[in-house]
């Protein structure tokens, strides 16, 4: 029990730390760039579901830029043929594996009229989107909203956990108390 | 022989801490497909697909349908068009209801479908109608559009664990659940639905119901002009895309077939087409022959037990040729 009671608090201290009073986590800004017409994680980049993660990107070159979240099978299909930047992997609190998917910078349509995103935003300079992690196979992609080759953006992820904080402190103040019982109970007789 | 009893206190306690902090799940069995479309969006492609043809029906252009169909159906379509310009005929409008059954599947890669039936304002009858994206940057079209009685009961669509419909890949010609169906099903089958429908006597026809379409076009062509004209019909079926397994072990298949009546006319003779749809195109008696070229699609019946049967049809004339 004592054991236990040290395990909850350094894991709810550890929470209470990394979330902070506004119970979130940021990582970034980080830079990426791409000289296909777009920057889009692979599925297995994405390998979590449940938490409320924020996407914030910035435009290197003040660019109108567009940032998506969409199911794999979208995302593929819209970005067959293109050359584009995939991100196959990220690794916290932040490290990056990404690859050269070689096509043409053909355009489709514009990201921005498509009606399959989860959740999207074009806007002059820097877009954000925020979601829950579903279930499901999605990608985020980012493009320059018109489509032009050469996307160079700075991303900051930052997840959400409303009321992480307060929830961390309980967690290592509950453990604390395991300890305490479980000392008393160790030195009483019997 | 406490320690047992205040560790398993201990870790329930844990376990429902750590389950409540809710941070993130991995996706271990990460699954790649995408279920076609979700009842909302239905909905929103059956709205897209009723402002449009309402603005092709004012302006009877058939140019605007291409945005919201394709395949067999635009052609039967834009057959219906041609013989509203030509002939001056006016119709109904069409205009579907809201989902009332969606069948959607699970896919991996694009074209997407799936099949709703819904009611057509204005009528008793309900449509089964097939939607296709071919690609993600495309739009949804209108591909197949049967009308059944308003009363028909299409039966229970097979569903897999996560709710997906059970559908045939028409690419690998298995079901969407892994199952292998019958040797040459669905095409075989419609093939023979379609030598049937030329030849009423021969082998295949056993294998039918003698259902109302069959009924419909044998009058059809039993009502067809003999005097001084040679009548020869011919039916064939274009590849089967789209099928469909019930819960019972059936399934619904969705064919078009193809209808060609030829007429050859006797020397120093003539045929008329006055007052039928033809007239359209033989505004004038022909003197030599004439072609006529039907589409039907229609939704097949494949009972786990018993003969198959067409238990909705739609099409019509779209093109001629003659002299």
């Amino acid at each position: 029990m004592i054991l236990l009671g040290a395990l909850l608090v350094i894991f709810g201290a550890a929470i209470a730390v990394l979330f902070g009073p506004d119970d979130e986590v940021v990582s970034g800004p980080h830079p990426l760039s791409s000289k296909g017409i777009a920057i889009a994680t692979a599925p297995s980049a994405i390998g979590y579901a449940g938490p409320t993660v924020q996407v914030r990107v910035i435009s290197a070159d003040e660019r109108r830029v567009f940032v998506g979240l969409a199911h794999d099978v979208d995302v593929k299909d819209y970005l067959a043929d293109s050359a584009y930047t995939r991100v196959d992997m990220i690794s916290l609190p932040w490290d990056t594996t990404t690859s050269q998917v070689a096509g043409d910078d053909s355009a489709a349509r514009l990201p921005a009229k498509l009606d399959w995103w989860l959740v999207s935003e074009t806007a002059v300079g820097e877009a954000s989107m925020t979601f829950t992690l579903p279930d499901d196979s999605v990608d985020v992609v980012v493009t320059n909203a018109d489509l032009r080759p050469g996307v160079r953006i700075e991303a900051t992820v930052t997840a959400l956990r409303s009321g992480a904080f307060v929830g961390g402190l309980g967690m290592a103040v509950f453990g604390f108390g395991l300890m305490v019982v479980g000392r008393v109970l160790t030195v009483s007789p019997g | 022989m406490r320690r047992p009893v205040h560790l398993r206190v201990s870790c329930l306690v844990a376990s429902i801490l750590l389950a409540g902090c809710g941070l993130a799940s991995s996706k271990d069995n990460l699954d790649l497909s995408k279920r076609a479309t979700t009842l909302a969006a239905a909905d929103s492609v059956i709205d897209r697909y009723n402002r449009i043809r309402s603005q092709a029906d004012a302006a009877v252009d058939a140019g605007l349908l291409v945005d919201v169909e394709g395949g067999p159906l635009l052609a039967v379509d834009r057959g219906a068009f041609y013989l509203r310009q030509r002939l001056a005929v006016s119709t109904k409008p069409v205009h579907f209801g809201h989902t009332r059954l969606l069948v959607a599947a699970n896919f991996d890669a694009y074209p997407l479908w799936f099949a709703t039936v819904t009611k057509t304002a204005g009528t008793d009858e309900l449509v089964a109608a097939v939607f296709v994206r071919r690609r993600s940057t495309s739009p949804w079209l209108l591909t197949e559009a049967p009308r059944l009685a308003g009363s028909t009961d299409v039966g229970a669509v097979a569903q897999q664990a996560d709710g997906s419909a059970v559908t045939l890949a028409s690419e690998t010609g298995q079901w969407s659940d892994g199952r292998t169906p019958a040797r040459g099903f669905p095409q075989r089958l419609v093939d023979d639905y379609a030598a049937t429908l030329t030849d009423p006597d021969g082998p295949e026809a056993a294998a039918f119901v003698k259902d109302s379409f069959i009924s419909q076009m044998r009058t059809l062509a039993e009502a067809q002009p003999v005097e001084n004209v040679t009548f020869a019909q011919h039916w064939s079926a274009m590849p089967v895309r789209h099928a469909i397994r019930l819960s019972d072990g059936g399934a619904l298949v969705f064919a078009t077939l193809e209808r060609t009546d030829r007429y050859t006319v006797k020397r120093r003779r003539s045929l008329s087409f006055a007052g039928l749809q033809a007239a359209a195109y033989f505004p004038t008696p022909v003197t030599r022959s004439a072609t006529l070229n039907y589409r039907h699609q229609v939704l097949m019946l494949v009972p786990a037990e018993g003969k198959p049967l067409v238990i909705g049809q739609y099409g019509g004339l779209v093109s001629a040729r003659g002299s």
